[in-house]
């Protein structure tokens, strides 16, 4: 007798009875949506971060003179008390260029009168630890008799942020609708696939399997199914989302700056256990529902 | 209406046996009707000592291979008692009756070996379903194989088998656990005259090492050949016994 054989058992669900490849397809472009919407919303997510802070960082000072003949003389000790109040922040005047500048939007592109009377700006850059507080500059500036408008930017930023949010929330709503999807997905596969193995089951019953035992069955062979098309799709999202960066990063500054991280992968890595065990789960669930509902008939 | 008491004695009376003579299979007015349409079977009494051999029989559509579903619980009695190995089958739990079908080898007519799988791994699939390693089961399956004729063909599909092959396969499937109670319906339907008799006798094997056997059959002349009781069903009820093919009840 040859005892080299038979040491693997044979799979008890016949694989080639059902489409398992269409639905590796689908898991794989559910994946795939589902990878670029994290991606998106990781990314939005670091660029809030980053723009928040640079705007936190920043503060533009607008001094009203109280005479033109005042101008140079009140800029200056506005500058210089700037600098003791901020000793670590780099302070400077904005000049009339750039003044003029920061009007075309509100006035276009017209030449300006020379006489026209321009606020002083003075910019404010903070090191990054450094805390701005618009109260105390303005009441050091009043003890010298000046009188200025601080903009910290911070309804930009808060809009900014608000976008953002709005953002990561959609990013994450179309997430939680693609697991949705696979749920039900993974269920109609199922009980196509105990529908196929029919004749399978009822020999499994009668031998004496429980439900438990049958379930098993379609829980790995779901689970592998999932796996499958769950990281054929992150892989495809992870290509897609890098070249995607690099274009709008070269090409476009409409699209905000998908840029992807290597720590990106471990999110990914979790959207695809999330996904094995969500198609797992409902196959057990069908599994069992539809055993149960099978024995009630009979 | 004539209550049958089929309790059976084993076909060889110097094979040994348990002492206490107990009921592995018992039924009391036992009725089935599927809906509201009317009884299939109806007020059926039987009982199947343990050891026994016992033929049913009756023409087609009397109602033999749904009395054996009963037995192994692949249908649920509209009323009446059934007990199987002395437990009362409407009270037991899904998984004692999965238990229960373990204890109990089934051959149908039409076989039922999976296509997928192997001659070796269908046989081995009752001991598969519970759990224990293949290295427990795999010298006994293929050991059986060998006994049954198989040997040469446990790598083959059931479907390049022929028709006495896959036979032997599914009886193979239904004894390899040693189960206490082995049915088969019909199971030389599919085969000529001398492969039937083999298999009758694998049967009395089966038999004599302690299981209750019970086949449905109809023909008279295998019945006729050996020593078994015999319980008649037609229309439905269970009309009179036959004891080592006399008359009785």
């Amino acid at each position: 007798m040859d005892n080299s054989e038979n040491t693997v058992s044979q799979p008890l669900l016949n694989t080639a009875a059902d489409n398992a490849r269409s639905l590796i397809i689908v898991l794989a472009i559910m994946s795939f949506l589902a990878a670029l919407a994290l991606l998106f919303s990781l990314s939005a997510d670091r660029l809030r971060n980053n723009w928040q802070g640079e705007l936190q960082r920043t503060a533009t000072v607008q001094l009203l003179v109280s005479s033109p003949d005042l101008r140079d003389a009140e800029t200056e000790t506005a500058l210089k008390t700037l600098r003791t109040v901020l000793p670590s922040a780099d302070i400077a005047p904005l000049g009339d260029v750039k003044s003029r500048e920061l009007l075309t939007p509100w006035l276009g592109n017209i030449d300006l009168p020379e006489d026209l009377p321009l606020p002083v700006l003075i910019s404010v850059k903070l090191e990054a630890d450094d805390m701005l507080s618009p109260p105390l500059i303005i009441t050091a500036l009043g003890e010298e008799g000046l009188i200025a408008e601080i903009d910290d930017h911070s309804r930009w930023s808060d809009q900014i942020g608000q976008s953002a949010r709005g953002l990561k929330a959609a990013a994450l709503a179309i997430l939680a609708l693609i697991f949705g999807a696979s749920i039900a997905v993974s269920a109609f596969a199922t009980q196509a696939a105990l529908s196929t193995q029919r004749d399978v089951i009822q020999v499994l019953v009668q031998v004496g399997a429980e439900d438990g035992f049958i379930a098993k069955l379609f829980i790995k062979q779901a689970g592998l199914r999932g796996l499958k098309g769950s990281v054929i799709g992150a892989a495809l999202g992870l290509v897609a989302a890098t070249a995607l960066s690099l274009r709008t990063a070269k090409d476009t500054a409409l699209l905000p700056d998908l840029n992807v991280n290597w720590t990106d992968s471990f999110y990914l890595i979790l959207m695809v256990a999330g996904l094995t065990l969500i198609c797992s789960a409902a196959a057990g669930f069908t599994t069992f529902r539809l055993l149960r509902r099978e024995r009630r008939r009979s | 209406m004539p209550i049958i008491n089929p309790v059976s004695s084993p076909v060889d009376p110097l094979a040994a046996k348990p002492s206490a003579i107990t009921d592995v299979v018992r039924f009391e007015r036992v009725g089935l009707r599927y809906g509201r349409g009317p009884e299939i079977l109806s007020d059926v009494n039987m009982r199947l000592a343990r050891g026994s051999f016992t033929f049913l029989t009756g023409p087609s559509g009397a109602g033999k291979s749904t009395l054996l579903k009963l037995c192994y619980l692949t249908l649920k009695q509209s009323r009446g008692l059934i007990n199987l190995f002395e437990s009362d089958i409407s009270i037991m739990s899904r998984a004692e009756q999965q238990a229960t079908k373990r204890r109990i080898g089934v051959v149908l007519q039409d076989f039922r070996l999976i296509e997928h799988l192997s001659v070796f791994e269908n046989v081995a699939l009752p001991l598969r379903v519970t759990g224990e390693p293949r290295e427990t089961y795999r010298q006994d399956v293929m050991e059986l194989l060998q006994w049954v004729g198989l040997g040469h063909v446990m790598e083959a599909m059931p479907q390049t088998l022929s028709g006495g092959e896959q036979q032997r396969a599914a009886i193979a499937r239904a004894v390899i656990s040693k189960p206490d109670l082995l049915i088969a319906d019909e199971p030389t339907g599919n085969v000529d005259p001398v492969i039937g008799r083999r298999l009758l006798r694998l049967f009395s094997e089966m038999n004599r090492m302690g299981a209750t056997v019970l086949i449905a059959t109809h023909d008279i002349n295998l019945i006729s050949e050996f020593s078994a009781d015999v319980i008649r069903i037609e229309d439905g009820q269970l009309l009179s016994g036959l004891q080592n093919g006399h008359a009785h009840g």
